[in-house]
């Protein structure tokens, strides 16, 4: 492997402050994402402040199968991630490229499931449409309300999901040039922030959408 | 230079929690509560997850202070959101306009 010196930017003293400071940006970023699902977590939660009954009874409705075992998949690629990130402090090539592409894989699992999950989804009428639902003695226009707050908040979570693997396919290549255990270790660390942050709000989604309906035991199926 | 990884072990451990506390949180959906009660323990267990990514897969634990301000500052403000926000839509009916 080249011993590549670490570029070292004028505005910057030593390595390690250029390191350091890189890390914080990425911290300052993921406060401004915090706010952005905030806000529609925040508008989803005073919604149903109004309408308890119907959101819990959508919830109840939305495949906790799948989500139960995307939640094991994102977590496990989140193992993936800080596995890769302390091979790459440590100057692990190989070992760092084999984490990245496990993490990678999880990755596209997960979007893969969620991709189904919308499919079975649409199959079984849970859409933002009047006519989709049962409506059983409820309300079908606050259910829709319901539904768009969980194609909205799982849509935007995928968005971020494709972001994070097109950073890990970037740091894939940069590790594979060899740019590590300098410049490659720092990319590898902010990364890595990325990915976990997508991992926790995926944390936060499961309760805040499926797990805030009862559910049964039958409606354990694809 | 300051020691700023968790090891390995410390990290699969964690990993190994997050899934118990998720096997956990699914299977506490099929008991019969109200709908606020699955909402308050699902955030309950949800907020216990993120805060072991945050501090463990993030390294928050091993990070200066200047880390902990930003995530800090960004839980700060979105406190006042849920909290403000929440405050005027909770307490409509108690004083009626």
């Amino acid at each position: 492997m080249p011993a590549e010196p670490p570029v070292l930017e004028p505005q910057f003293a030593t390595a390690e402050q250029q390191r350091s400071a890189s890390v914080l940006g990425m911290w300052v970023f993921l406060a401004t994402e915090v706010l952005l699902f905030g806000g529609i977590i925040t508008a989803f939660l005073a919604t149903r402040v109004f309408y308890p009954h119907e959101f819990e009874r959508a919830a109840g409705r939305l495949n906790v199968l799948i989500g139960g075992i995307n939640t094991v998949v994102l977590l496990a690629s989140g193992l993936g991630m800080a596995l890769a990130v302390h091979a790459a402090q440590k100057g692990q090539r190989w070992a760092t490229l084999t984490w990245l592409g496990l993490t990678a894989l999880l990755g596209l699992g997960f979007l893969g499931l969620k991709g189904y999950e919308y499919f079975a989804d649409w199959r079984d009428g849970l859409v933002p449409r009047t006519d989709g639902f049962d409506p059983g003695d409820v309300t079908p226009g606050r259910l829709t309300l319901f539904m768009l707050f969980y194609f909205v908040l799982t849509g935007l979570h995928a968005v971020h999901l494709s972001v994070g693997l097109g950073l890990v396919s970037w740091l894939a290549v940069r590790v594979m040039r060899g740019e590590l255990p300098r410049a490659g270790a720092t990319v590898a660390e902010v990364v890595g922030l990325y990915w976990h942050f997508v991992d926790v709000v995926w944390i936060i989604l499961l309760p805040v959408l499926y797990l805030s309906g009862h559910h049964e035991a039958a409606d354990l199926h694809f | 230079m300051t020691e700023r990884t968790v090891s390995p072990v410390a990290t699969v451990l964690t990993f190994a929690a997050l899934v118990v506390l998720s096997l956990t949180t699914v299977g506490l959906s099929f008991l019969r509560m109200g709908p606020a009660g699955h909402l308050a323990v699902g955030l309950s267990i949800g907020a216990l997850k993120a805060g072991l990514v945050a501090l463990v897969f993030m390294h928050l634990v091993r990070s200066p202070g200047r880390t902990w301000l930003a995530a800090g500052l960004g839980l700060a403000w979105l406190s006042i959101l849920v909290v403000l926000t929440l405050s005027d839509y909770l307490t409509r009916h108690v004083l009626p306009s």
